[in-house]
Order: structure tokens, then C-alpha cells, then sequence
């Protein structure tokens, strides 16, 4: 073995050198470390460790029970039916290998958490060593039913994928992508993509559940090779850490699962929702085609705002509502509000106004004058080559027929 | 030889026999004899869907290698179809794969092709030969790096037949394999075009990366076969075979057919004699391209270099007074509408002179052109076939000319011709086996999937395995859990495979371009050394730079582009040790052996070397660190009955110097300067006088007074000065030898310029100070080339033999044996001698 370590290294192979041999195993065995339990079934050993969270659970000012209305999630996440059962709701979150991707990577410990009448139970599946993964994905995979719902944090494009690729390795067959699937890092970024400098779940944590986790909590950057030393010395103290990590994970994944809930069913007393928020909300209801909602929360923030930006875009949006219930004039009041103060959009919709409804082109030209340098201004959204060209087309078409019109 | 037929090209080629400008220039020209279609009628098994398809096309019949390869492959082998250029080659794999598909709908295909343009056009001509009517469309589409995400899933969901490249199938593919689990399980056919590009390094990735294919598609449960296509190279079978580690059944019967062609060798003429300087390639391109144009022939012409296309494409407009669309330049850096502009107008004929790089080499459809003009040397005889097999359409009549550039290998090549219309000469070589790849693949494989401590790896078997294993799982990439190996690391091996180099630390290659730092490209650690050292030109895809600083920290080259007249050449110094020995050939007169070899080298500085005439201009030092290289060797050992026949024979016998008119009384004063006393062995002066000799030959001298001047001269007895000649005697033969062997080499192994390196030593040290020659692979662990020349080294020592007989020279050329080196001259008639011997002498027997 020495010899070929040194033949690469004569021809030129370098890479990090090799790290020190395993030292002497430790005796503390991982299931005690956790304080879980061997499961065994056909395809092996796997550790299991459950935990169950009562009712009226404080994480952070999210308190764990029942009264929430799941509706308005369910549908932004296109769920049918639309008011499932909480106990249908699979909480999923893993710690991995790493974070490069490919086959490369797989999943140490998976962590599910469900909603049933005693409180939030949680479970955390993990392997001593890669051998012992089909035995936890059986386990996993008999665990949930066809009819549940992932809740998950980016498990689109991670977790659920991830466990896709090990269950075809250990040819399970059973295609987690058809679940149903909540991923709140889309409805997160809908909600606070202006409002908070990251979608994390960390700073969503912090910022918005105001929960701090303690001194157990380890970065998630750190774990692959929190569990790469525990596979080479068999010290189970690090992972102690990644079952804690995991744990927060699930529970905030809950607990923003419930403000987010509260916020989009209107629950929560408005005085207490940002306005930034609310926001947000009211663009959510439109998307969903509930223009009156969302029409009814702007107005009713529009005292309350702030800042310049705030009110442009609650202007713009008004605008766009009473255009779409043809109301026209008072579009035009809101338009009006918007573009003079620099929003790029309600000038084209002022332009276009006055082009097709009013035919006062020099006012139309004007908008779109306007409108080009507000796209030109607007350092946080730069305009597309789309609205350029559109816009320079209207112009040319404006100036033709204005000096046709003359 | 050309009456009686009537066209524009053959009205160029009479005329340019007839001109006095070619006069002596064409040391070659040779008719390929018309050859009528051998025609077969469609196999029954074909799918009547597809028959239709053809049919309707007006393909009516298959060409008897088109039928032979889908009854090869109904019988379930494996193939490698070898015949020439537009001898429809794609319909050999297309027809079985469609067929598969036709009959079963879920099959699919893996096409790998090396390069994106060879990509898309596969892809049209694919898809003109799916039936309408068919019982199914098996859907194509191309997965390359280009290919939008929004699209892949989709592909990875449905495709039958899906067209990428090996990097593709490197990075993007294997690593996720369980996306293509429906892709794998029903894969009948992996088809790998242009397989003869898979060769040295390049080729040692693609072996390992289909050893990794292998194991994923046996994981999914399936067992493709495969379908190699190659150029007309001497081995296409045995490369085939050491790619895919299977059997494979050779198809080599062209049977379509082909016009009258000619193939013509142009060599500039001297406008040196002495120098042995001749007319620039550019200028003679530019007349034959201008003359060609004059008759209309549609010509298509290669460059070397891309800047070359450029110059030679504004000179011949320039001299044409031409600015329309008919002559057009070709090569990458292109926009792609504006290719496809060119190829289209190369096939309808409206682009009458197209100027291109090898980016037209491969594959892209264009039609035949009349004439193909090659400007110097392509690289290897596979790629200089290809090129030329783009002349001629349908029965017509065409032409090649191959115009030598002074660069020594074209030379040899313009004065040795035949060499380059054969196809048992070059050998596509590969070794799947080198640890530093095999190791990178080892760790994407076990990415892949866990390895198991039985299972092979190719043809590797689990005890070879098992060293490498344990390595990377101390290295902690791996982990064993019982008979697994599992990838434990946070990490995306693939990513750092790059399939043409050898894992290595790279040097980059930054240049200040207009206020911008560009990377020109890169070069592996060892080789940036001699190619990149401070002072150094550096020539890069044609283009010419100065090397400003060389950061070894930092992995950095800083390139100025500049324009120099000169090229610079570093002073290495090496030392060779021979590791072990693999394999040993014993003979009368010399041993030649071939093993492991370590070569300890150091640039010690480096010449300019003035571009026209060769002319050294200065010598700078330089400190370079020393540089370890462990590799294959091939080497050459003389025996002392071989230096004593050297000895013997023909002493003093060449010529005599005519030292000049002084040289009477020079040399006396040299014996008084020396006290009448021989320099080596002490003997005075009794009756007879002394020698006065040269320490540098006097033939490497242009002047007389350089030549004899007195720190060149010695005084020594007679018998020592037949010892000292006789010593340099020995030295040129070998340096003749050394220089033949590897000019030649590149035409048995094909090979990239500087993947062989080589060394003479008239004591050398790796060979218990006997006179020794060596050629050794220039890659860590070597790429099986060294090993190639082992096995053919008979055939090697005769080409050189045909080479220097026939070579017209009075005492050494660059077409033969070279230009003379320190401490030795021309050597070409000792060159002669030393092959005679070697060749007269029956082996002993081989060991191994």
C-alpha cells in the first residue's frame, strides 16, 4: 500500500496528503451517543431515534397546535385536495455526504417529523456506515404513505431528488418525485425575497420565527465531515451535534410552516404583519387569481406605508386591478401615483392609455420618454432587452402616427 | 496519361506539369486508380419501414461494407468499420440501430462523438432516415453542454437515441446515472465515431470512461454492443479492442465507389542551396491557390494554424483582386450561421476556394471538392487521408496536393511519399492501464456506484484493483465496510477529470490582451518547464508569443504576443535511469529493451534560433528547477562487437577535409604550441609528425578561420586520433540513428508532437556506459507508445534504412539524418553503416 502511495507521488499525483489512519475506536456507540435504538429489517441495521414535541410547543413565537388554516399554502403549492389532513403533512429534511451532487453523495441521516394528536413526533433515521443505507430507505420508504405530502426547505431540488437517486442504487422502487410536495423555500421567497437579504432557512429563522438555536448547533458546511471522522474513528460525540442540527431544521420547517399559514389566512392581527409582508401576501391572492383579496389588503396597508418604494408598488399593483375589473380611470389614479414616482411599467400602461383610450400621442410619447429612463434608473430590477425593444417600437409607432395625426 | 479527358482540373494538371516553375518540385505524384461500388441488396431482416425510408431516398442498394455490418451485428458482435472518407460510414451504424429500434420501440443508442459540429450533423442525417411510417419514431436528440436545462429532463425521459461526447457523458451523464435508469436498461447500442481520435492520452480516459459506461449500463441491466468507427489506420481493430476490452469484429471492405484521384507531393523550391533554405509555404500556397482559382478548379485548402487561414485568405484575395463570397476562410471562432453559410456554399459551388483548419477535418458534410491542398504536414498520415478524402465527387476525377513546409518531419515525408497513401504504417496506441488515470476514474466510478471487492474494472481483476482501493480509501475518498468500497466525500470526482491530460498541476497561460488578461490556455507542470521558461516562443494556435515570466508558485505563465523572426529552443540537460526492465529482444550486435525509466532533467537555458536560416543567434542560461519524469522507455543498447565493426570499417575513408590554404603552417604552429607531444597519452613527436586535429568537426564550420582556430585545434598521435574519430564516429552514427528513429516513430505510433521525447549517449550511464539510444513516452506511467515501438522496431530500423538510401543529400539533411549536433557531423554515411549492421544481425530471441 506504501509502495503505490509513493509510485503515484513519483509520477507526479498530488493530492492532499493522506490523512491519519483510524486511532484507537471509541466505545461510546452511536445509538447511545443519540440516545436512540437499533432497528433491524431484511436489508440490514439502521439507528432510530424519536422524539415526540406536545402540543403548545414554543419554537421561537411559533406555538405547535392545531387551528391553522392550510388552504391558501396548499393551493400556491398547487396540493389537492386543497385541505388535506395535518397528519397527511411529512416534514423531511436530511444531513449528506456533501453538497456536490451526483451519486456521489448520499444521505446520513434522514429526518421526518409528523403532526398526530399527541404533538409533533419527530424521527431521525441514520447508518453507522454507508453499508447500512438500504436497510434505513426501506425502513423510510414503509413509512410513508402514498398519500402524504412532503413539507420540506429547497427538498425539491435536494433532498427528494437526492433520496431518488440512493432508493435506484439500492434498486427500491418507489418514485418519490410523484408526491405531492410542499417546498416552503419557494413560498419563502414569494413572502421575503424584498424584504430579507437571504431566503435561508437560518435567516428566516432568526428574522422571522425569532428562534436562536444554543451552542449544540453546528454550520451546516461542517457536516459532511463531521460524519467522514466518524466513519474513520467510530467517535459518535460530532454527530450528537448533527442529530441536534437536524432536529431545529425539522422543527422550524414546521413552525414556518404554521406562521406562513397564519399569515396567508389572515389570522394574524394585520397591525402586527410588516407591510412589506403584506405585500407580498396580496401579490400571492393575485397569483392565485384572488384579485379582490389582494386588492383588499393593499388598500388597507396603503395608510400604513413607509417608503417611497412601498407605495409605487402597491400604486402599480392597484393599477393593474382596477385595469383587469375595467375601471380604467381609476387605474390611471394609481398608474399616474406609480409612474411619477419612477415605476417603469405603470408608464408603459400610462402610454398605452393614452395612445389607444385618449389617442394623445404626445402625452403617450411622453410616458414612454419616461418610462425608458425609469427602466434606465431602476438599479434593482434592470430592464430586459424585451421592454426596451417594446417600448422603441411603440415610440416609432407614437411619433408615426403623431406626425400622421397633425 | 491525362489525354482524352476533358475538365478544368485536368486541364490544371497538364498545365502544371508543363510549367518550368514546378520544375524538380514534385518529387511525387500517383494515380488511386478508379474503383467501381460493390453494391449488396438489402438483408432481409431489415424492417421493411426502413427499406421504404431508403428507398425512397434512392438509396436502392447498400455498399457491401454496409451490408456486412448489419449481419455483424444481427449475429450480436461488436464493430469497427474502417474504410475511407465519404465511403458512408454512418449508415453501417445507423442501420442496425434504427432497425433495433424499428422492432423494438424502448430500445436506445449512445452515440459518442469527439467533437459538437460532427454532433449536429449526425443529428440531420439521422433524422432524414427515420421512417414516417414506421410502427414507431425513435426520438434523437443531441446532450451536450449546449443543450438548455429546461430541455434535458425531457431527454433524459424519452430519447432513443441520444448524441453527445465523451465530456458529456464524463461530467453530465454517469455522475447521474439513476436520472437514465429507463436510457440504461434498454441500451442496445453504444456507437463511438472517429474512434482512431481515442488514442494516447485521450484514448487511456476514453477506455476507462467506458469501463465506467460498462458498469453502469450492467448495473441497469443491460449489455449494449458496440460500434466503433475509425479512420483507415493500421490497427483499428486492436485499438478498438483495447477501448471497449471486448472482441470486435474488423469491416474494412470499402465497397463504394471513387473517381480517378491524384495525389501529388509539392516541395518549394530551394532559394538556398546551401542553407537548404526553401521558398516559404504562404507564398507557394498562395500561387498554387491563385492558379487553381484561375481554372476554376474548387479547391479546398487545410492550414496548420489558424492564423495561417487568415493570412493566407487576405494574400489571396490581395492577389486576385477578389472580394466576393468565393473565397471563403473556415475555422473555429466562426459564428455558426456563418459556417453553415460556408458549407452550403462549398456544396452548391459557389464558394470556389475554401480556406480551412482541421475544424472541417471531422465529419461536416460539405460535398466533394475538386482539388485539396494540404499546407504542410496535418500531424499524422489517418488525419492527411481524411483531408484528402474530401476531394472527389461522385466519378470525377481529383486532386490532392500535399505542400511540404520546411519543418523537418514534412520534409522527410515530401522526400519518403508513398508513406503517406499507406495504411499499415500508423498505430493508434493507448494505455487504459496508467495509474494516475486509472485512479481518477476509479474514484468517479466508485461515485457512481459502490465498488465491490470483487468486481473488475475493465480488464483490471480485483488483486490489480486492490492497491488502488486501499490508497484512496487512506487518502479518505473511500471507505470499506466489508467487500465495499464507498465514496465518502464531499465532492464531484468527474469534474476534475480532464480527458485530454494527464492529471498534473497545470501552468496557465495568462496574456495582457487590449488592457484584458486572457487565458490563452494551459500546459501541464513538467512540459511548461521547456515550453514556457522566461524568454521562450511560444507558439499557440497559430498565434506567436514571448513568454514574460514564469510564476511556478503561482502556476503561471505571463505571454506577450509579439512577432519575432527567431524561435527559441531549450538547453536540457537529462540524466536516465532505467527502473526495470520489461521486456528485452537480444541480438548480435545490440540489445533492445524496453521498461520502466526515470528521467531526471533540468533546463539549463535556452537558444535563439534564427527562423529563416536556423542560425543560432545567442545562448541564454536560465535556473529551472530539476524535473522527475517516471515512463516508458524503448531502448537501444550497442554491443562492443557492434563499436569495434564501427571502428573497423571504412576508417578515414569518407573524404578529406580540405582544410585550407594556411593549414600547413597553422598546423605547426599548433605542435609547437603543444610541445610536439600528443594531448591524451603524453607520446612525443619521433619521426613521424603528429596529427593536428579538430575537437569541432570541421565540416560544422561555414568559415575557415573559425574552424581552425587554435582552441579548436590539438595536437595528438595517430593512434589516439583514430581513437578520438572513431569515438565521433560513433557519436554521429548514433545521433543519425536517434534522429531517423524518432522522425519515424510518429508514423508508426500516432502520436501528438512532444509525446515522445528522445536521447543519445555515446556512454551512457543507464546502459552500463555503452552507446545507447532511447526513446521514451513524454506522460507520467507512459501511454503504451514506447511499448509500440518495442514490438516494431525491425520495421522501424528498415524504414530508416529505405529513408536514408534513397535520400540524395551528400553528407546529411533534415529529411534524413538530421542536422549535425555538438561533438559530432552530418553522419549520414555512419548512419548507413550502424543500420546495415543492426539489420544483418538475426535476433537471439526475445524475453520478456
Amino acid at each position: 500500500m506504501e509502495s503505490m502511495a509513493e509510485r503515484l507521488k513519483s509520477l507526479g499525483f498530488k493530492k492532499a496528503v493522506s490523512i491519519s489512519p483510524s486511532t484507537a475506536k471509541s466505545d461510546v456507540k452511536l445509538e447511545s451517543a443519540v440516545d436512540g435504538k437499533i432497528i433491524q429489517n431484511s436489508l440490514g441495521e439502521f439507528v432510530l431515534k424519536e422524539t415526540l414535541y406536545p402540543m403548545n410547543h414554543q419554537h421561537g413565537v411559533v406555538t405547535f397546535h392545531y387551528d391553522f388554516h392550510t388552504e391558501t399554502i396548499n393551493r400556491t403549492a398547487k396540493i389537492t385536495p386543497e385541505s388535506p389532513s395535518l397528519e397527511r403533512l411529512l416534514f423531511i429534511d436530511t444531513e449528506t455526504s456533501g453538497l456536490s451532487g451526483g451519486t456521489g453523495t448520499f444521505a446520513f441521516l434522514v429526518g421526518y417529523g409528523r403532526f398526530s394528536s399527541e404533538g409533533f413526533l419527530l424521527t431521525q433515521l441514520m447508518i453507522r456506515d454507508p453499508g447500512e443505507e438500504p436497510a434505513m430507505l426501506l425502513h423510510l420508504i414503509n413509512q410513508i404513505n402514498d398519500k402524504d405530502i412532503f413539507v420540506s426547505f429547497n427538498g425539491k431540488s435536494f433532498d427528494i431528488p437526492l433520496l431518488q437517486n440512493r432508493l435506484v442504487l439500492n434498486r427500491l422502487p418507489v418514485k418519490l418525485r410523484e408526491f405531492q410536495h410542499i417546498d416552503m423555500l419557494h413560498i419563502s421567497r414569494k413572502l421575503w425575497k424584498y424584504s430579507l437579504e437571504s431566503c435561508s432557512l437560518k435567516t428566516i429563522e432568526s428574522a422571522i420565527l425569532k428562534f436562536n438555536r444554543n451552542s449544540e448547533d453546528v454550520p451546516g458546511w461542517m457536516i459532511p465531515d463531521i460524519y467522514f471522522a466518524f466513519l474513520r474513528t467510530g467517535d459518535p460525540s460530532g454527530l450528537k451535534e448533527v442529530v441536534y442540527h437536524n432536529a431545529q431544521d425539522i422543527l422550524s420547517l414546521a413552525a414556518l410552516f404554521i406562521h406562513v399559514s397564519k399569515l396567508l389566512a389572515g389570522t394574524l392581527s394585520p397591525s402586527c404583519v410588516p407591510v412589506d409582508d403584506l405585500i407580498a401576501i396580496s401579490r400571492i391572492y393575485w397569483d392565485l387569481g384572488s384579485y379582490e383579496v389582494s386588492q383588499k389588503i393593499l388598500k388597507s396597508i396603503l395608510p400604513r406605508t413607509k417608503t417611497a418604494e412601498q407605495r409605487v408598488m402597491i400604486n402599480a399593483s392597484l393599477g393593474r386591478f382596477f385595469k383587469k375589473m375595467g375601471h380604467s380611470n381609476e387605474a390611471i389614479q394609481y398608474w399616474q401615483e406609480a409612474a411619477e414616482n419612477g415605476d417603469a411599467a405603470a408608464c408603459i400602461e400610462l402610454a398605452m392609455y393614452y395612445e389607444h383610450s385618449i389617442k394623445d400621442y404626445s402625452t403617450a410619447l411622453h410616458w414612454c420618454e419616461k418610462g425608458l429612463q425609469a427602466s434606465k434608473n431602476g438599479d434593482k430590477n434592470p430592464a430586459s432587452s424585451r421592454f426596451l425593444i417594446s417600448t422603441q417600437k411603440r415610440m416609432t409607432r407614437l411619433q408615426f402616427k403623431r406626425s400622421n395625426h397633425v | 496519361m491525362l489525354k482524352g479527358q476533358s475538365s478544368n482540373l485536368l486541364t490544371y494538371i497538364s498545365n502544371l506539369f508543363n510549367s518550368s516553375d514546378s520544375k524538380g518540385c514534385i518529387p511525387f505524384l500517383q494515380e488511386l486508380a478508379r474503383r467501381e461500388a460493390m453494391l449488396a441488396s438489402f438483408p432481409q431482416e431489415i424492417h421493411p419501414a426502413l427499406v421504404d425510408t431508403l428507398t425512397s431516398k434512392g438509396i436502392l442498394n447498400l455498399y457491401l461494407h454496409q451490408a456486412e455490418s448489419y449481419t455483424a451485428c444481427e449475429k450480436g458482435k461488436n464493430l469497427v468499420i474502417s474504410t475511407g472518407t465519404s465511403s458512408g460510414k454512418s449508415l453501417c451504424y445507423q442501420l442496425p440501430m434504427l432497425d433495433s429500434m424499428l422492432k423494438e420501440p424502448c430500445k436506445t443508442a449512445l452515440m459518442l462523438f469527439p467533437t459538437k459540429a460532427l454532433t449536429n450533423d449526425q443529428l440531420n442525417s439521422l433524422q432524414a432516415l427515420i421512417p414516417k411510417k414506421g410502427p414507431c419514431q425513435p426520438k434523437c436528440a443531441v446532450y451536450d453542454g449546449d443543450t438548455p436545462q429546461r430541455e434535458r429532463a425531457a431527454i433524459r425521459d424519452q430519447a432513443n437515441i441520444l448524441l453527445t461526447n465523451p465530456d458529456m457523458l464524463n461530467m453530465g451523464i454517469l455522475p447521474h446515472h439513476p436520472l437514465w435508469a429507463r436510457f440504461f436498461e434498454n441500451l442496445a447500442y453504444v456507437i463511438i465515431d472517429e474512434a482512431h481520435i481515442y488514442r494516447g492520452v485521450f484514448g487511456s480516459h476514453i477506455a476507462n470512461l467506458i469501463r465506467r459506461l460498462k458498469r453502469i449500463v450492467d448495473f441497469h441491466g443491460s449489455t449494449p454492443k458496440f460500434i466503433l468507427t475509425s479512420a483507415t489506420i493500421k490497427n483499428p481493430r486492436a485499438l478498438s479492442e483495447v477501448l471497449i476490452e471486448e472482441e470486435v469484429e474488423l469491416i474494412a471492405h470499402d465497397g463504394s465507389p471513387q473517381g480517378m484521384k491524384y495525389f501529388m507531393v509539392y516541395n518549394p523550391p530551394l532559394v538556398n542551396e546551401e542553407l537548404g533554405v526553401r521558398e516559404g509555404l504562404l507564398l507557394s500556397v498562395r500561387k498554387f491557390v491563385s492558379s487553381l482559382y484561375r481554372f476554376q478548379v474548387q479547391t479546398l485548402v487545410f492550414c496548420r494554424t489558424r492564423r495561417l487561414v487568415e493570412l493566407l485568405l487576405r494574400d489571396v484575395k490581395n492577389d486576385l483582386q477578389i472580394s466576393n463570397g468565393s473565397i471563403r476562410g473556415y475555422r473555429s471562432g466562426y459564428l455558426k450561421t456563418e459556417r453553415r453559410e460556408i458549407e452550403s456554399g462549398l456544396k452548391a459551388g459557389e464558394v470556389k476556394i475554401g480556406i480551412a483548419t482541421n475544424a472541417l477535418e471531422l465529419g461536416v458534410d460539405i460535398g466533394g471538392v475538386d482539388c485539396v491542398l494540404l499546407a504542410g504536414y496535418p500531424g499524422s498520415i489517418a488525419s492527411l487521408r481524411q483531408r484528402i478524402g474530401r476531394a472527389g465527387r461522385m466519378f470525377n476525377p481529383s486532386l490532392s496536393i500535399f505542400i511540404a513546409s520546411m519543418n523537418p518531419l514534412d520534409q522527410f515525408l515530401a522526400q519518403n511519399a508513398e508513406y503517406l497513401l499507406s495504411r499499415d504504417l500508423e498505430e493508434a496506441l493507448l494505455n487504459p492501464n496508467n495509474p494516475l488515470i486509472l485512479l481518477e476514474h476509479l474514484q468517479c466510478a466508485a461515485a457512481e456506484l459502490p465498488l465491490d471487492n470483487t468486481e473488475y474494472f475493465g480488464k483490471l481483476n480485483p488483486e490489480e484493483l486492490k492497491p488502488y482501493l486501499d490508497y484512496l480509501t487512506q487518502l479518505g475518498v473511500l471507505h470499506r465496510k466489508g467487500k465495499r468500497y464507498y465514496f465518502v466525500s464531499d465532492d464531484y470526482p468527474a469534474q476534475h477529470v480532464s480527458l485530454r491530460n494527464t492529471p498534473s498541476n497545470a501552468i496557465a497561460l495568462r496574456c495582457m490582451n487590449n488592457g484584458k488578461v486572457e487565458v490563452v490556455g494551459e500546459v501541464d507542470y513538467n512540459s511548461g518547464l521547456w515550453m514556457v521558461h522566461p524568454g521562450a516562443i511560444y507558439i499557440h494556435d497559430g498565434e506567436t508569443y514571448r513568454v514574460d515570466e514564469l510564476d511556478l508558485t503561482n502556476c503561471l505563465a505571463f505571454l506577450v504576443p509579439c512577432d519575432e523572426d527567431y524561435v527559441t529552443e531549450p538547453v536540457i540537460s537529462a540524466e536516465i535511469d532505467v527502473l526495470s526492465v520489461k521486456n528485452t529482444s537480444d541480438h548480435r550486435l545490440y540489445q533492445l529493451n524496453c521498461g520502466e525509466i526515470k528521467v531526471r532533467s533540468q533546463v539549463k537555458g535556452y537558444k535563439r534560433i534564427k527562423w529563416s536560416t536556423k542560425e543560432v543567434l545567442d545562448t541564454t542560461t536560465l535556473d529551472m528547477p530539476e524535473t522527475t519524469l517516471e515512463s516508458m522507455g524503448v531502448w537501444l543498447v550497442l554491443k562492443d562487437e557492434c563499436v569495434e565493426l564501427l571502428r573497423k570499417e571504412g576508417l578515414w575513408n569518407s573524404d578529406r577535409n580540405d582544410y585550407g590554404p594556411h593549414w600547413k603552417k597553422i598546423r605547426n604552429e599548433i605542435r609547437a604550441r603543444d610541445h610536439y607531444q600528443c594531448q591524451v597519452c603524453g607520446q612525443p613527436e619521433s619521426q613521424v609528425e603528429h596529427h593536428v586535429h579538430h575537437k569541432v568537426p570541421f565540416r560544422l564550420f561555414t568559415s575557415l578561420e573559425q574552424a581552425n582556430n587554435p582552441e579548436n585545434l590539438v595536437t595528438l598521435c595517430k593512434k589516439c586520433h583514430s581513437l578520438v574519430e572513431s569515438q565521433i564516429r560513433v557519436r554521429s552514427a548514433l545521433s543519425g540513428l536517434k534522429y531517423l528513429m524518432s522522425a519515424l516513430s510518429p508514423l508508426l505510433v500516432m502520436s501528438d508532437a512532444g509525446d515522445l521525447a528522445s536521447y543519445f549517449d555515446s556512454v551512457a550511464k543507464f546502459a552500463d556506459c555503452k552507446p545507447a539510444i532511447i526513446i521514451y513516452d513524454n506522460i507520467p506511467a507512459g501511454i503504451g507508445l514506447s511499448e509500440g515501438i518495442f514490438q516494431r522496431f525491425q520495421e522501424l530500423l528498415e524504414k530508416a534504412r529505405e529513408v536514408i538510401t534513397r535520400c540524395d543529400c551528400s553528407d546529411g539533411c533534415p529529411s534524413c539524418v538530421g542536422p549535425a549536433l555538438e561533438g559530432a557531423y552530418g553522419g549520414k554515411f555512419e548512419t548507413m553503416e550502424l543500420i546495415k549492421y543492426l539489420l544483418e544481425t538475426p535476433a537471439h530471441g526475445i524475453n520478456g
